[in-house]
């Protein structure tokens, strides 16, 4: 079967078998699938519990009820005598001691904590020495909202998931040069295009089902999983420039870390850094095709920091990525010999 | 037996320098370099965003938060304006002056996901405003010299929060450098046949294993330098950091090579490694939430190594001896555990 352009789709397929059999064989398969779902339900579980996280005051249990009421109104307490007061301040956390000294209460810090916290600290004792009332209050509860921290989170698992499923796909090419089975594969009917197929497709399959996974157990059905699905069909040139990059640079195992340890900054730290850049210098990273996936994925988990609509951003991804492919693809010819 | 360990540790330093990794490792203190000082925020901002509306009779709320700094798109113009706001950005808060500007009446816009607590800090915030307005003070008036608090030591001076990052970086990217490279010369080793040769010749699995340690100190301890060097300059010092680089390096390789020990090659080690890092990597959610370690967190070996470098990048006069001697404690049951799971996964090959 083939389809125009000269692509043989036999061909791409017994590729991808051949990368199939091979992620089968080592557990590969199992580890992509169960890796970022473990993660995902960790993170799950681990950063509402980390923002939820309350102050801790570290009390004086000599100090008389009524205060230590009205402390816990502010955070967790935790009553200890006067010298446990001290050490647990010593430890590790942000933990900060109530004490006091001929009647008058006070705050104990280690020293190391940042102004910004001792202040908020301030404000704390100033309002539980205040008597009467200032102002009168009315809270209005507007529903569930949505944590930046833990969407953007979510947001880099995604990121992670699909470029690993590129990595995968990359050594298997770093294991052909390792072993020197590419040589076979260039006196082969097999053209760099139905090799640079294979490895996209086989890495968007592996991409599509882990991030859909992932992104059900982080942020459950809220998520468009259909519009998930198409960016990460968009992102397949992308995944496939991964794994080329990877093998063409890569001679051994060794340097295909080397070289992961350059791609994966480059890839998920630097747009995911961009949140700090100011809006007017953001233009510096359209030449990135990994900063246009961010952000069409920031349309889906953080939309409130949305710069582009998802379809530009997603046919950015695809555009961007398509180049850069493309001369990956004709350096990986000549490096390996493929026609 | 020392010419022959130095034989070990020179031909492991060579395979390490042939790989290209000293440029890519130069490269990545560059990039580093670059995020720390240019591109992370050298302010603190709160991560929450508020917004106001002051519908008091001389709007003196509005005029005070202006003067203490909030940026003018913070005011809003009504209630409905307030409220699609905060609807709209579910990680902001708004606060709603009303009535008399002595006694105000203030409603608090918010999502379930502000806690009770956070809802009375808040308050005690808008308290103290409401306090100082009264008075005719300032906001911040009062807080530069805090009178009803005490240090146990003297406060350290103020880190930037670009800076903050380098611990970080330190902890969960430089001293991980031998967990990842030791394992793919092991790989590389078992498919070439080394370790069955090693295995038959005189040298020791305690050999075999402190040369390869010894290499990714050297190379971790140059990297970690490098990073320092290039955000922080020479005000660090080097003479603790260097020592405390080489043992947090250690330790991790010691690990790296009895997790692989398990594995055949590169691509059955990846994702569990990967995951392996990531977990090491859980003790940041404390660096980001200072009130957030539970005990089980304090376990994870890069717990007290990240505080300890802190501690070491930012002096606060905490005594380090105590993380150290956690850190040397971890060091030695690693090597222990690798000399055993080497032998019993590795070295065996060449005894069949």
């Amino acid at each position: 079967m083939t389809v125009p352009r000269g692509i043989s789709v036999r061909r791409v397929l017994s590729l991808m078998r051949q990368d199939f059999t091979t992620a089968l064989r080592d557990n590969i398969m199992v580890y992509i699938i169960i890796a970022p779902l473990l993660m995902a339900f960790a993170l799950r579980l681990l950063i509402p519990a980390a923002e939820s996280s309350r102050l801790v005051f570290a009390v004086d249990n000599s100090m008389s009820p009524d205060v230590v009421e009205k402390i816990r109104e502010y955070g967790d307490v935790e009553l200890y005598d006067r010298a446990g007061v001290i050490s647990r301040v010593e430890r590790l956390d942000a933990a900060v001691g109530v004490l006091s000294d001929t009647g008058r209460l006070y705050f104990l810090f280690e020293g190391n904590e940042p102004r910004p916290l001792i202040q908020a600290y301030q404000v704390i004792l100033e309002d539980i020495n205040r008597g009467d009332a200032v102002a009168d209050y009315d809270d209005v509860n507007l529903g569930p909202g949505r944590s930046i921290t833990y969407d953007l989170i979510a947001l880099g698992l995604i990121m992670g998931t699909v470029f690993f499923a590129g990595v995968i796909s990359g050594f298997n090419i770093v294991d052909e040069r390792d072993t020197r089975a590419i040589h076979a594969l260039s006196v082969s009917p097999v053209r760099i295009r139905e090799y640079a197929a294979a490895r996209g497709t086989f890495a968007t399959v592996l991409a599509a089902i882990v991030a859909a996974s992932a992104s059900r157990v982080m942020v459950g059905p809220s998520i468009d999983l259909l519009r998930l699905l198409a960016l990460v069909i968009l992102s397949a040139p992308l995944m496939a420039l991964v794994s080329l990059l990877i093998g063409l640079f890569s001679h051994n195992q060794i340097t295909a870390i080397a070289i992961l340890k350059i791609a994966m900054p480059v890839y998920v730290a630097l747009p995911l850094g961009t949140i700090y850049v100011p809006q007017k210098l953001q233009f510096l990273f359209y030449i990135l095709p990994s900063y246009w996936q961010f952000e069409a994925l920031k349309a889906l988990y953080a939309p409130s920091l949305m710069a582009h609509g998802f379809w530009f951003s997603g046919l950015m991804t695809f555009v961007t990525g398509g180049l850069y492919l493309l001369m990956a693809a004709n350096a990986f010819r000549r490096r390996v010999g493929l026609r | 037996m020392m010419r022959r360990f130095f034989g070990l540790f020179k031909q492991d330093l060579t395979l390490a320098l042939r790989n290209t990794l000293m440029p890519v490792l130069i490269f990545l203190i560059l990039v580093m370099a670059v995020m720390v000082r240019f591109v992370l925020p050298k302010e603190w901002k709160p991560v929450e965003t508020y917004y106001f509306v002051d519908r008091t009779e001389d709007g003196l709320y509005e005029w005070l938060l202006r003067q203490s700094g909030i940026g003018a798109h913070q005011f809003l113009s009504d209630e409905g304006a307030l409220r699609s706001a905060v609807g709209e950005k579910g990680n902001s808060i708004g606060v709603l002056f009303a009535g008399p500007t002595t006694h105000p009446e203030i409603t608090i816009m918010h999502s379930e996901r502000v806690s009770a607590q956070g809802l009375n800090i808040l308050k005690a915030t808008l308290n103290a405003i409401v306090e100082r307005a009264t008075e005719g003070t300032q906001i911040n008036e009062g807080m530069e010299q805090p009178s009803n608090v005490k240090f146990l030591r003297p406060q350290a001076r103020p880190v930037a929060p670009n800076l903050t990052s380098v611990p970080g970086l330190l902890a969960f990217e430089v001293l991980v450098l031998g967990f990842t490279f030791v394992a793919v010369f092991i790989f590389q080793e078992r498919s070439e046949g080394t370790i069955r040769a090693y295995r038959v010749s005189p040298g020791g699995t305690g050999a075999y294993i402190l040369s390869k340690t010894l290499v990714f100190i050297v190379l971790g301890t140059l990297y970690g330098c490098g990073l320092v060097l290039s955000t922080m300059g020479l005000s660090v010092n080097y003479g603790v950091l260097v020592p405390l680089t080489a043992l947090g390096v250690g330790l991790y390789t010691l690990i790296g090579i009895s997790v692989a020990s398990f594995f055949k090659d590169l691509s059955e080690w990846f994702l569990p490694g990967v995951l392996l890092l990531m977990l090491n990597m859980m003790p940041v959610v404390s660096l980001l939430f200072p009130t957030f370690s539970p005990r089980w967190l304090t376990y994870i070996p890069s717990y007290p190594v990240t505080f300890a470098l802190s501690e070491v990048l930012f002096p606060s006069g905490k005594p380090l001896l105590p993380l150290v001697g956690v850190l040397g404690g971890e060091t030695v049951a690693a090597y222990v555990i690798c000399v055993f799971l080497t032998e019993r996964n590795l070295m065996k090959e060449g005894r069949s």
